[in-house]
């Protein structure tokens, strides 16, 4: 689909010369994101969509080289801030940029799924749903976050409306743990809990918690979440 | 309990640094202002002359109310036990210790293994602490997951109440403090004698940065009113939930504990607020909220300073982990924070011997090791007392060049007062250790920590006092579920 739209918008001699200028394109938006330099990012970002490039290679590009980001911070060499500050920017970049544009050509805009995140009703701890829902994002699923202390009813709103894959709850507290297996049930309630995954976390969540209330899967980190939604949802690529 | 001049010398910023946190920490709560959730604070801040915005609930506090309210603040606070032996004045260079609190798993003395905790493992923690003679309050150890979850602080109470002697500080998990108070109220005989007997404080936390959750504010002003103790500290994480900087993340914790100490001042004056920080550093790696972090420690030390020049009782941290076991690393930890911890001159330092795994995971043992650290910490703490008699020049003189001390009868007249005695660390020569079995030091502990807890009773509630709270808590217990 992509092909057709490049050919339509622009003329065939000119496609050799973008791909040329695409690859440059790619490796300055890598670039931006490896140094963390926001400012370049959103610059090249606007640039190349001025100069008629193509906006679903430019979101390919970013999130390529998002990946890379992820890569680093799981080897090591990219500490937590520069992963969280790499996504945020890729994000700003995605939202306020490309996806004006994608949605002006009636495209969408790749991603393996959609996330709604969030800390259940009660709860406001939020470092640990952040960083979870940063991994997912670089890792090239599209994240709606919900934030904290969400109620069970906007989690199945959330549901109702959406196109939503998967269902992330974190909680941190003894206390607010069950708010996990309620947001379930009612899921059941509403005849919704066939239509996505339920994954849950949080410092005092269990594999056997989660296996109690009929969760779909459990992490006790972000790259494991990762891991593990990419498991649900069968998608195969690392 | 440790008490000595030599507490508090160590300090890490000078007159100017001090001066100039001060100064910032108030130019933060006039320019930035705080976000006040409940409604009624909102109203008393406004009342008082702060600058409240009530659509957006940010407040901004004026330097003088800020002072006013450090200077309304109780200069000592009373911390009682149910018995008086146990009486804490928290004040000056009075260092106390106590168990640390929340944690939902146990490492477990019997089977070695991690498992849920449960309300009988805060009894035994409860009833070791009550022992143990270098531990002065109690917090629940473990949250008690065997109870329904809406009532589990109540049961976390209700087991520290029945096992200990010692004061009692509480996490109020936004659960209506009324219950918590009334629960020690029957145990002392009532409201009103909870004034004057406090055996039970409240710990809670805005949320970082800059926020005063609606429950917790709730609990804040119903602490205040009813004169307890009240621990009222930011847990942020300096890179996530603070500034990277470390004197960024002081200035903010200290807006943040400082603001509380407003709510609490004006709404009852002479509110007896313990000022601090459990301000750490959110680790690069994992994200973690680390418990044996040296930024912890630090941190430790500047709000001591820092609450030694308000003149307020202040709170601490130490003789935790972020390991996951009772190894090198938790014991490392433990005595690092400890020891910071107590120099400082703070005077209740929590989270003692309790904390692996950040603070998750509860281990007895810890606390029976941190014991001995703390004794330990004491000796070096106290100093080394000078006089004619301890530069032992006759003594010196008498043995002279090439003598020996032992059988000095200055020696005998000393050895036990200027010495130190392990009762768990090991000096046996390595034959006899390994004879003994080649027991290392977490052996040795869970050994001391299963005798202790086979011997020990702590003294019971009276049969009538027991039953009153035992009704307490059934009331609160009905109350709750019921909504
Ligand atoms: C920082 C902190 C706070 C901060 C939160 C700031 C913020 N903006 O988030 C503040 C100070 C506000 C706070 C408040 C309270 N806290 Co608190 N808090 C913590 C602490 C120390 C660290 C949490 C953290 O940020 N960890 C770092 C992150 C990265 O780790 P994480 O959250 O576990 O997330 C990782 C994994 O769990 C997983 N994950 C997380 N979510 C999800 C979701 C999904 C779907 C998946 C797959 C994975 C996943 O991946 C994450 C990344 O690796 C914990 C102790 C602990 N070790 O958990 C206590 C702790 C959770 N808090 C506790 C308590 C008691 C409270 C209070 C009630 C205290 C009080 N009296 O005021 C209040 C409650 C406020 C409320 N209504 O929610 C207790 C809970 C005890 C219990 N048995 O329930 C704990 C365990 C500390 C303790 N031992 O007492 N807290």
């Amino acid at each position: 689909m992509n092909e057709i739209i490049i050919r339509k918008i622009i003329p065939f001699y000119k496609i050799h010369i973008l791909l040329i200028q695409m690859s440059e394109t790619a490796r300055e938006i890598k670039e931006a994101l490896l140094t963390l330099d926001r400012e370049k990012l959103i610059q090249t970002t606007k640039t190349s969509l001025d100069k008629g490039e193509n906006p679903q290679e430019l979101l390919s590009a970013i999130t390529a080289a998002l990946r890379e980001v992820g890569d680093k911070f799981e080897s090591g060499e990219f500490f937590l801030v520069e992963l969280v500050s790499a996504g945020e920017a890729a994000k700003t970049v995605i939202s306020e940029y490309l996806k004006p544009v994608l949605k002006k050509i009636g495209s969408e805009g790749k991603h393996l799924g959609v996330i709604a995140i969030g800390t259940v009703a009660g709860d406001i701890h939020d470092i640990g749903k952040s960083i979870v829902a940063s991994m997912l994002f670089t890792a090239g699923f599209e994240i709606l976050d919900l934030g904290v202390d969400v109620t069970v009813e906007k989690f199945i709103e959330t549901v109702k409306n959406g196109n939503v894959d998967v269902v992330a709850m974190s909680a941190l507290l003894s206390t607010t743990l069950p708010m996990q297996r309620e947001t379930i049930e009612a899921l059941k309630k509403k005849d919704l809990r066939d239509k996505v995954k339920v994954i849950v976390g949080g410092s005092p969540v269990t594999e056997e918690w989660a296996k109690e209330i009929g969760a779909d899967g459990f992490a006790d980190n972000a790259s494991e979440a990762v891991r593990l939604v990419k498991k649900i949802l069968d998608i195969s690529e690392r | 309990m440790i008490e000595s001049p030599k507490i508090g010398i160590f300090e890490i910023f000078s007159r100017d640094e001090l001066y100039r946190i001060h100064t910032a920490t108030l130019e933060v709560l006039e320019r930035t202002g705080v976000r006040v959730e409940e409604e009624k604070a909102l109203e008393l801040l406004n009342s008082i002359g702060a600058d409240v915005n009530f659509s957006t609930k940010i407040v901004k506090i004026p330097k003088h109310i800020v002072e006013d309210a450090i200077k309304y603040s109780a200069r000592t606070v009373q911390f009682a036990g149910r018995n008086k032996k146990f009486d804490l004045k928290l004040e000056g260079k009075r260092v106390n210790f106590g168990l640390g609190e929340g944690a939902i798993n146990i490492l477990d003395y019997k089977t070695g293994s991690i498992r849920p905790s449960t309300k009988t493992d805060i009894i035994n923690a409860t009833k070791l602490a009550d022992a143990l003679s270098n531990i002065d309050f109690v917090m629940p150890l473990f949250t008690a997951q065997d109870v329904p979850k809406p009532v589990m602080p109540l049961h976390d109470l209700h087991a520290s109440l029945k096992n200990t002697e010692k004061p009692i500080m509480v996490v109020d998990f936004g659960l209506d403090a009324t219950h918590l108070i009334n629960m020690a109220a029957s145990v002392v005989g009532g409201r009103d004698k909870l004034k004057d007997r406090p055996i039970l404080g409240m710990y809670s936390e805005p949320i970082s940065p800059l926020t005063h959750g609606r429950e917790h504010t709730r609990n804040l002003i119903e602490f205040a009113k009813a004169e307890l103790p009240i621990v009222y500290i930011p847990s942020p994480a300096s890179c996530s939930t603070a500034p990277a900087t470390m004197a960024g993340a002081i200035v903010q914790s200290n807006a943040e504990t400082l603001s509380g100490n407003v709510i609490a001042q004006f709404s009852k004056k002479g509110a007896r607020f313990i000022y601090g920080a459990d301000t750490t550093n959110m680790d690069q790696r994992t994200g973690v909220f680390s418990y044996g972090a040296p930024e912890w420690m630090i941190v430790n030390l500047a709000m001591a300073q820092l609450g030694r020049h308000y003149e307020l009782p202040i709170w601490s941290t130490g003789g935790c982990s972020d390991s996951k076991v009772l190894d090198g690393q938790a014991t490392l930890e433990a005595s690092l924070s400890l020891f910071a911890a107590a120099s400082s001159g703070a005077n209740l330092i929590h989270d003692v011997g309790s904390f692996l795994n950040f603070g998750l995971t509860g281990s007895l043992e810890l606390i029976t090791i941190c014991d001995e650290i703390i004794s330990m910490i004491s000796y070096i703490l106290k100093g080394v007392e000078v006089t004619d008699e301890t530069l032992a020049l006759d003594v010196i003189d008498k043995v002279g060049p090439g003598g020996q001390f032992m059988t000095q009868e200055h020696t005998l007249k000393f050895f036990k007062k200027e010495h130190w005695m392990p009762k768990l660390l090991d000096r046996q020569t390595r034959s006899t250790w390994e004879k003994t079995g080649s027991k290392d030091l977490a052996t040795r502990a869970n050994e001391r920590t299963k005798e202790i807890l086979a011997k020990h009773q702590p003294t019971p509630l009276s049969k009538d006092i027991e039953n009153d709270l035992d009704n307490e808590l059934r009331k609160a217990e009905k109350k709750i579920l019921q909504k």
